[in-house]
């Protein structure tokens, strides 16, 4: 019992601590939105692995493409907020805020999230996103 | 493992070092181990494998401890407790992709609880069911080495991506061997087999799962080794731990070595080091070499940098892992090489490769020289396929076997022929390690690239031609 209680308040001591790591994020019951998000986060990251399986089969191609583009740059993300604007059958259509910002040398370009929709698609118990407009 | 994660251990080695004793301690670095499992593993592009590979790890080493502990142990019920913490941890890592933030334990968003209690159900009632089966231990030998094969043979490992990938509903066309990345399942299994073979041969001591789930997933070792042995880490696992002055003293002076040599000395020299792309723009034959030392002291010092490592966060928790490199680039010949470069996997193939083949083709009648021969190059030429099943790293495994086969019959030959007075042995000493050290560098080549056209090109440089 005591090691079984160990363990949880060593379980709990992570959760704690990584929550004060989240960034701003959608609203906790909108997964779509948080699919955007974390697929937004791993291209900036250029998380090639994670940004394979948070996109559809169709798209995965594109979203590595898109990473590829931004491998001569470092590249950051600001005031990053999503939130789900409609949503017919599996397909979920996603407006974020916030802005990419990619640095080469001294020079800052920013990327204006907000022009941009993602569509995100729902496959078994995973949200996908297969492509923006 | 990166320097986050070295200083994130070292601080939580203090908890046990400090405040806990006896079985509390022996549950803290049980339920560190299975979080360090799910925490080390790389995110795959594969949805969900990042968790269901360390799953199966677990699912690995339940069965193998199953195998290993008699069946009239009734192992069970006596074992509830850890069987909890074992089943807990993953869905309780599965039930995180509910939370609203991301936790860094797992490498990406883990799959549904239920499918993780579904995957655990599964893995047990095969363990269940195999441990029925009387040739459950050559079952288990025969599961650790097909994984093996499919996992070092980059063809087949495609195809295994390719169907996982169908399976997950994702681009078959993007499938690579690299999807697959299983964290420190070459220095698991090496354990497993080590544990399953000892069984076998009835000489292996009695563990609790605890201490079996332990040892198999001890986290400074997860990654580069050193295999250990189960009735060494028991004896450390099971003595009273505080730690002392001494204890952290050497640990530090191990982790300071430890991170000089790989994030200082290995990580710069990795900059200019032998490589596939800069094999083919070489040109002069001074720099070539230059290039090929450096390749030849970045693996070492990136190896033996780790295992500093392990040992030094081993010796933080009160176990005192085996070394596994002991100044081999010093040693005078290839054979004493061998014994002093990873250490522990050359013990673990003299164990059970080298000896039991020795020992069947003696009682075969086979001559003496023949028997070496035939050891010595089919041992290097698995170690060298363990790296990867590929023809660059078989002529690796044949180029060191040919060595010691070589070294070995010019011993016997020089030995009563040639007496050394006792003054010029350090000069012959010397001479030995340097001419040893470059036909171990020149043997990196195979290693260090992944063609055997590349191979050539650079033999070509290195010894004067136009490449």
């Amino acid at each position: 019992m005591r090691s079984l209680l160990l363990f949880l308040s060593l379980f709990a001591v992570l959760l704690v601590s990584c929550a004060g790591q989240a960034s701003p994020s959608a609203p906790s019951g909108d997964l779509p939105a948080r699919a955007a998000e974390q697929y937004i986060t791993a291209l900036v990251e250029k998380n090639a692995d994670r940004l394979s399986a948070l996109s559809c089969a169709a798209w995965e191609t594109d979203a590595l493409m898109e990473l590829d583009s931004f491998q001569a740059v470092q590249t950051r993300v600001e005031g990053l907020q999503c939130r789900t604007v409609s949503t017919e059958g599996d397909t979920s259509v996603v407006q974020c805020q916030g802005k990419i910002i990619a640095t080469y040398g001294n020079e800052d370009q920013s990327l204006d999230l907000s022009l941009r929709s993602y569509q995100v698609v729902k496959q078994g118990s995973d949200y996908l996103v297969c492509g923006y407009r | 493992m990166s320097l986050t994660y070295i200083l994130i251990f070292i601080v939580l080695a203090l908890i046990p070092g400090k405040w806990l004793k006896g079985s509390g301690r022996q549950s803290f670095l049980l339920v560190l181990s299975v979080l360090a499992l799910y925490w080390l593993q790389p995110a795959l592009p594969i949805r969900g494998l990042d968790f269901y590979l360390p799953t199966f790890t677990l699912g690995l080493v339940i069965l193998s401890w199953r195998l290993v502990t008699p069946t009239e142990q009734v192992p069970w019920r006596s074992q509830w407790r850890t069987l909890g913490i074992l089943f807990v941890i993953p869905l309780l890592l599965a039930a995180t992709r509910y939370l609203p933030w991301s936790l860094p334990l797992t490498a990406s968003l883990p799959p549904p609880p239920l499918y993780a209690l579904f995957l655990l159900l599964l893995l047990f009632a095969i363990t269940i069911g195999v441990a029925r089966w009387r040739q459950g231990l050559l079952f288990g030998i025969g599961l650790l080495l097909l994984f093996f094969v499919i996992l070092k043979t980059p063809a087949l490992t495609r195809l295994l991506a390719q169907a996982l990938r169908e399976l997950m509903a994702q681009d078959v066309s993007r499938a690579t061997a690299a999807d697959i990345r299983w964290l420190g399942f070459s220095f698991i299994a090496f354990r497993l087999i080590h544990t399953l073979r000892d069984r076998q041969m009835g000489r292996l001591p009695q563990a609790s799962l605890a201490e079996y789930v332990t040892y198999v997933l001890f986290f400074p070792a997860l990654t580069a080794g050193p295999i250990d042995r189960l009735e060494r880490f028991l004896q450390d696992l099971r003595r009273p731990f505080n730690l002392q002055s001494a204890d952290v003293l050497e640990a530090s002076t191990r982790l300071s070595l430890g991170l000089l040599k790989k994030f200082v000395l290995a990580d710069t020299l990795v900059l200019i080091a032998l490589n596939d792309l800069n094999a083919w723009e070489l040109r002069s034959s001074l720099w070539s070499w230059g290039v090929l030392y450096a390749y030849s002291w970045q693996i070492y010092w990136d190896f033996s940098g780790y295992t500093d490592i392990a040992i030094g966060l081993g010796r933080l928790f009160g176990i005192r892992l085996p070394e596994n490199f002991n100044r081999p680039y010093q040693m005078p010949n290839l054979t004493q090489f061998w014994n002093n470069w990873h250490m522990t996997l050359t013990q673990w193939f003299r164990a059970y490769l080298f000896n039991p083949l020795t020992r069947s083709l003696r009682r075969r009648g086979l001559a003496a020289t023949w028997i070496i021969l035939l050891t010595q190059l089919s041992t290097m030429l698995l170690i060298g396929l363990w790296h990867g099943v590929t023809w660059n790293f078989a002529l690796w495994g044949i180029w060191h076997g040919v060595g010691l086969f070589v070294h070995n019959r010019w011993s016997e030959w020089v030995r009563p022929r040639w007496q050394i007075a006792p003054r010029w042995q350090p000069w012959l000493n010397t001479a030995g390690a340097v001419l040893n050290f470059h036909y171990v560098t020149l043997g990196w080549v195979f290693f260090a690239l992944s063609s055997p056209q590349a191979v050539w090109r650079v033999f070509s440089v290195l010894f004067g031609g136009a490449g």
